[in-house]
């Protein structure tokens, strides 16, 4: 797993190359925007992990140029200025995701493999000892298939896919009743209820968030995004 | 304020000039038709030219004076003026003064934040440097100093955004843009962004909204919004429960973020909207609260703390924002007609009190 680190900050070069290297990564480490494109030139990379105040040409410009190039490698931002950070996540800047500095290195390597797997097209999605396995659209709970309802199945779907994020209540019906008008609002409120009863000990849980909608929460603690 | 003296008296002394041109003018007009002497009109009216002049100077010294006084000080003294040149020029000594006043004010207020803020920020600095010495000596055990150390981080960093939300606070704060604000797209919004937080603390949420639009500017009131829930996440037990209530009152319009996190001492509510204070045995910073006060009186609004009371016990607390109800200021959509509250825990939040 090749990674291009391009990030001008020595110590933080330093300290993040170590740990990439150590979770299995092999980081090569350039502190500069022009550097950064010859490496993208002559060697392919599964990710790149972009610092967008660099010297020289800047990460924005970086990201320009790698579009202009023709270069679709996952890239994942780092950036002190959050605002930025959600523009560059946008279609026309072309990065897949980004982290806003100070971050949790734990979360950048699970940002990374994400942005890897999904750049492989092997997406999957996984909430405690729950995964939903794309291939055969089946869900697993610790690697053996769970016994689920279809409808029950199609609300824990909507809800897996969108992982740290609340599903409204007209998107669930959406979901699980598709363009069907008949059903009563409440019956989302009632497949909620077993849903809840047969994620038990599965490490997910089913959160309501009234007047928004429902969350679904890995009770073991991999949770991403922290606003605060 | 000098520039502008200078000028007033310029142009009052022209204004005098010309009088005297006109008056000497017309005099010698109607003394050339009506008199058999016409040259003494004219020289009646040249011989009086000198000692107008001499009067319009002696009735603008004052004013020269003060231009003087003003001119001749630093950009930063900001004294009282206590010598007024002239009863007639009082008003404006006054003004100068009050301006004076508030720029001193502002300028001492900024010192006691930044003072403030530079304790607050080399205090982690310091614990850091402490704490990683310690470890490389050998005299503090890594096991136990690093968790410590990743916590005195977090509230470096935690400063720091806080820091920085108070400086975009200030700036948007003049720079506003106002526009009709969807009170309750926003609130789902924020509510959304703060689901993770909700999801490691597995709190019960809700949100009241009633449909309201708000002529205001939307990151601002975001971020009191952002501030008021964070406040009362991180005060919540895991498995707690809070909520955003946003309502029309008869004459106002109220946004309400509860908690059920227990109550605040009544001598520690009012020092709370200071920079720099938080609740006893709370992990914040103590700027969220201020930022949030300020955000709410630059849009006319109010933000109070108010003890939730249930069953005759302290349960939670109420902030809560009112903004009045000018006819101008707010739109109710009129396709959605406004409802009754169903929420149970609101009629319970009517009866809060005071701490």
């Amino acid at each position: 797993m090749d990674v291009l680190l391009v990030e001008d900050d020595l110590d933080l070069v330093d300290a993040l190359g170590r740990v990439l290297a150590s979770r299995g990564f092999k980081p090569v480490c350039c502190g500069d925007g022009h550097e950064a494109l010859a490496w993208m030139r002559k060697r392919s990379f599964d990710a790149v992990i972009l610092d967008l105040s660099l010297p020289g040409l800047d990460g924005l410009d970086v990201l320009q140029r790698m579009r202009d190039l023709g270069l679709r490698l996952p890239v994942l931002v780092v950036t002190a200025r959050a605002s930025i950070g959600e523009r560059v996540t946008g279609l026309t800047l072309g990065a897949d995701d980004y982290l806003t500095k100070p971050f949790d290195t734990e979360e950048l390597v699970a940002r990374l493999r994400a942005l890897m797997r999904r750049s492989q097209g092997i997406e999957d999605f996984r909430c405690g000892h729950l995964q939903l396995d794309m291939n055969q659209g089946l869900f697993l709970r610790s690697g053996r298939p769970l016994d689920i309802a279809p409808r029950e199945g199609a609300m824990l779907r909507a809800l897996i896919t969108k992982p740290g994020r609340p599903v409204s209540k007209d998107d669930l019906y959406q979901a699980i009743f598709g363009d069907d008008a008949s059903h009563q609002s409440d019956a989302i409120d009632l497949l909620a209820h077993r849903l809840r009863k047969r994620l038990a000990g599965s490490g997910a849980a089913l959160l309501t968030m009234r007047g928004i909608g429902y969350l679904l929460v890995d009770e073991l603690g991999h949770d991403s995004k922290d606003p605060a | 304020m000098t520039q502008t003296n200078g000028k007033a008296a310029q142009s009052m002394r022209k204004q005098l000039l010309l009088m005297f041109v006109i008056c000497a003018g017309l005099g010698g007009a109607i003394g050339a038709i009506g008199s058999k002497t016409p040259w003494l009109a004219v020289c009646m009216a040249l011989a009086g030219a000198p000692a107008l002049w001499w009067l319009a100077g002696h009735c603008l010294r004052p004013l020269q004076e003060l231009t003087t006084t003003v001119a001749s000080r630093q950009p930063q003294e900001t004294t009282p003026l206590e010598h007024t040149p002239a009863v007639e020029l009082e008003p404006i000594v006054r003004a100068l003064n009050v301006q004076w006043q508030q720029q001193r004010d502002a300028l001492e207020q900024q010192q006691r934040f930044i003072a403030e803020a530079s304790h607050q920020l080399r205090t982690p600095l310091a614990v850091l440097k402490t704490q990683v010495q310690g470890v490389t000596s050998g005299e503090l055990p890594a096991s136990d100093t690093l968790p410590k150390m990743l916590r005195t981080l977090d509230r470096a960093s935690h400063l720091a955004n806080q820091l920085l939300s108070q400086a975009k606070v200030e700036q948007k704060v003049r720079q506003a843009q106002w526009s009709l604000v969807d009170m309750h797209h926003l609130a789902s919004d924020v509510l959304v962004e703060f689901a993770p937080l909700i999801a490691r603390k597995q709190l019960e949420v809700s949100l009241d909204a009633e449909p309201v639009r708000l002529m205001s500017d939307s990151w601002l009131v975001g971020e009191m919004l952002r501030n008021l829930l964070a406040n009362a996440i991180r005060q919540s037990a895991t498995g707690a429960s809070l909520g955003v209530v946003i309502r029309h009152l008869p004459d106002e319009l109220e946004l309400l973020v509860w908690d059920n996190a227990g109550g605040l001492d009544e001598t520690v509510r009012e020092r709370l909207f200071q920079p720099f204070e938080s609740a006893s045995g709370g992990t914040g910073v103590g700027l969220g609260l201020s930022i949030c006060k300020q955000i709410a009186v630059s849009m006319h609004a109010t933000l109070d703390l108010y003890n939730r009371i249930q069953q005759g016990a302290v349960v939670g607390v109420d902030a809560v924002v009112r903004w009045p109800r000018p006819a101008h200021a707010m739109a109710q959509d009129p396709a959605v007609p406004a409802r009754s509250m169903p929420h149970a825990a609101l009629s319970e939040a009517t009866l809060r009190m005071p701490a």
